[in-house]
């Protein structure tokens, strides 16, 4: 009907503009993985990613970690004898259905290493095809149970992403000891499992060690933009003793922004004496220029002044040089231990032959900025130390956030500590 | 009691930036019959202007806080004209579903051209001093910046409604709304006032964009994150309908809250579950007729 009564002009301008915004939006952010550099061949790794959607601004993060790393180990002779990294930055599909044919498209491209998307169900998709082609799928963020449990997605996945069970109990554990009277836990999350993991994990070692229970928990779908109902909930439900109240926030991004941004205005913050979070708050707390409430955060990183070693300070430096002035954050670390740890196993590998990559990522063992960075056999898990922090607002540093209090557990304490909670879901 | 003061008071703080984006989609509905997805990309821009153009993250006097709200609404309806004279216009007497399209696709424009200038990463911008904070009203703990917003949909609300029935613009737009033909035979002017629609409608996308700018944070998902809810709006208020587009950003806020506080699992879902409600049991909405716009 419309096309019998519509004339050809008009759909081209209809045409015009829906290609205009197709092309708009897969344009930002993208770059190039091939070329070659100096005298030795181009390997390129590729990261399959969100580049528009929620998870872009902080999977943009990552990427630009991953560069540093790439230009660090370039800048010193590249990999194997003399060949260079190189990075495609590959935009994820809408449909985690289309990972599969995204992967075989990359292999076809000849590439060989990939962080095969940067959530579980992208992951979950992916990895089986990447298996397939013999595509080494080591990602960069994925983690939890459907990727690291014993009936994972593919036996040669691997994942330099941060254990759900390892931050919840180590951000538990702070907890207990901060703010031993809290007897009633609430949580504002995601609802993508490993955020409601980090929860699960927080609230069952509350609950065996200090029989704390759980007030109320909300659960929003990630592209939830307006917290406003749920802070309004909150202040229904929680009592007027602060001591005995925690809360636990597993947003990430803009999400977090939004609900600390609502909740503050509300006054609800004041009403608890333990405000932890588990996944990139440094990103958040900076767009909040020096006013970012006080929280606790375990991650892998948390704030770039940590860690006063030389490798962080060039981390750092070259960070900002990338990136715009920015510092760099959670994932931008996560970024640089994922390129580091491929260029150690190419090396370890002597090449890029499928079976010895698999093999050689197996027995990873490097020195990051953190400490001790190390692989898990059994989950195939990267146990990377995490970093718990006390976080907020300070008008004198120069992001604008300021970190205390902070304590490294390396990875595989944090690794068997996350064993310890009891519980079914436990890994 | 506490716990329905709660329920209403935090519906309201939700209702108001739905009721500005709603407002001008249904006004531009009601006289065009565009349904206009890209008006969510208005939206986004007029966060995005005051955050990043005018005001720079910084908390401002409430002086210029106003003067940038003013002026990012307004560049965000010369956008909107734009639109309208170069997209919509055109495309206006062709079946609703291509106007629908286009806008789809100038949405998705929209949402890739914004990180050009802004980048990936999301913004966030300092409410005034004086606004900053919260106060108790009948015992329930608000934000200062809420109430403000509460107020000027208040404000908005009225004067809306007097634009429509007290204004020459408002009259012809009234008239195109119920029979365009009738209305052109009688020598109202359907370009011109075409135009004052998709301008006000737009200006009131960029109201919104800029005055949600100091609660959450301006990033290109407020785009697509908040049309869909003000969709359900206008839906539940019934197409075309400002007061229809009040009210039901007024049920819509409220049932939220209310599901939140005793139903939590089921928050995240209110929207769907009201709209579907509302379109099984009053298919028109609140104050929806199946004008000449709506068969169009």
């Amino acid at each position: 009907v419309i096309l019998r009564r519509f004339s050809i002009g008009k759909l081209l301008v209809v045409t015009a503009v829906a290609l205009l915004g197709v092309a708009a939006c897969g344009s930002s952010g993208q770059s190039s993985g091939g070329g070659s550099a100096g005298g030795g061949k181009t390997i390129t790794l590729a990261m399959i990613t969100d580049l528009t959607g929620v998870t872009a601004p902080v999977n943009q993060t990552a990427i630009d970690g991953a560069k540093v790393a790439i230009a660090q180990i370039n800048a010193a002779g590249g990999v194997l004898h003399g060949d260079k990294l190189a990075l495609k930055v590959v935009p994820d599909p809408t449909d985690p259905a289309q990972m599969s044919s995204v992967v075989r498209q990359v292999s076809q491209e000849g590439i060989k290493i990939i962080s095969g998307g940067d959530q579980t169900a992208y992951c979950v998709a992916g990895a089986p095809t990447a298996q397939q082609v013999q595509v080494l799928d080591v990602s960069e963020s994925c983690a939890g149970a459907p990727l690291t449990g014993p009936k994972r997605a593919s036996p040669d996945f691997y994942t330099v992403g941060v254990s759900s069970y390892m931050v919840g109990d180590a951000l538990a554990q702070t907890m207990l000891t901060k703010a031993p009277a809290v007897t009633k836990l609430y949580v504002v999350g995601y609802a993508v499992p490993p955020l409601e993991e980090v929860f699960q994990t927080v609230a069952a070692r509350a609950k065996s060690a200090h029989n704390v229970t759980v007030g109320a928990q909300y659960f929003v779908p990630y592209t939830q933009d307006d917290f406003s109902s749920i802070v309004a909930s909150l202040e229904s439900k929680v009592g007027s003793d602060p001591t005995t109240q925690a809360l636990i926030l597993t947003t990430f991004g803009d999400g977090s922004l939004t609900f600390l941004k609502e909740a503050t205005a509300a006054g609800l913050l004041q009403k608890f004496s333990f405000i932890g979070t588990s996944y990139d708050y440094y990103t958040a707390a900076v767009s909040l220029k020096g006013t970012a409430p006080v929280l606790y955060d375990s991650y892998q990183y948390d704030d770039w002044q940590l860690f006063k070693n030389q490798q962080n300070q060039k981390f750092v430096a070259q960070y900002r040089a990338i990136a715009g002035g920015q510092y760099p954050s959670d994932r931008s670390y996560g970024g640089y231990n994922w390129a580091t740890a491929m260029a150690k196993a190419i090396d370890s590998a002597g090449g890029l032959d499928y079976t010895k990559l698999v093999d050689a990522v197996a027995k990873l063992h490097f020195t990051s900025i953190t400490g001790q960075v190390s692989v898990d056999a059994a989950s195939h898990q990267f146990l990377v130390p995490i970093v718990v922090a006390k976080m907020g607002g300070s008008a004198s540093a120069p992001s604008g956030v300021q970190a205390s209090d902070a304590e490294v557990i390396p990875g595989p304490q944090a690794f068997a500590g996350s064993f310890s909670c009891g519980q079914a879901f436990c890994p | 009691v506490h716990a329905a003061l709660v329920v209403v008071i935090g519906g309201l703080s939700e209702a108001v930036p739905l009721f500005l984006i709603a407002s001008g989609l249904t006004l531009i509905y009601g006289v065009m019959g565009i349904l206009n997805f890209a008006h969510g990309g208005l939206f986004m821009f007029g966060a995005y202007l005051l955050t990043s153009v005018f005001l720079r993250g910084n908390p401002p006097s409430l002086i210029v806080f106003a003067g940038a709200v003013i002026l990012s609404a307004i560049i965000v309806a010369f956008m909107g004209l734009a639109a309208g004279w170069g997209l919509f216009r055109p495309l206006q007497r062709e079946e609703p579903q291509v106007s629908l399209l286009a806008s789809y696709g100038l949405l998705l424009f929209l949402v890739g051209l914004a990180p050009v200038f802004w980048g990936n990463q999301f913004l966030s911008q300092a409410p005034p001093a004086v606004l900053a904070g919260h106060s108790r009203v009948l015992g329930v703990s608000v934000g200062r910046y809420n109430l403000m917003e509460i107020g000027l949909g208040i404000v908005v609300a009225i004067g809306l409604t007097l634009l429509l029935k007290k204004t020459p613009i408002g009259v012809r737009a009234t008239a195109l709304a119920e029979d365009r033909e009738m209305a052109r035979a009688l020598g109202v002017s359907a370009r011109r006032v075409d135009f004052a629609v998709f301008a006000i409608g737009s200006l009131l996308a960029g109201l919104a964009g800029a005055l949600i700018a100091p609660t959450v944070a301006v990033s290109t998902n407020l785009a697509q994150a908040f049309i869909i809810q003000a969709f359900a709006v206008v839906l539940v208020g019934g197409l075309g309908s400002v007061g229809g587009a009040l009210l039901g950003a007024i049920i819509l806020g409220v049932v939220d809250t209310a599901l939140g506080t005793y139903v939590p699992w089921l928050e995240a879902y209110s929207f769907y579950l009201s709209l579907g409600l509302f379109v099984a049991l009053r298919p028109q909405g609140l104050f929806g007729r199946f004008s000449e716009a709506t068969s169009r």
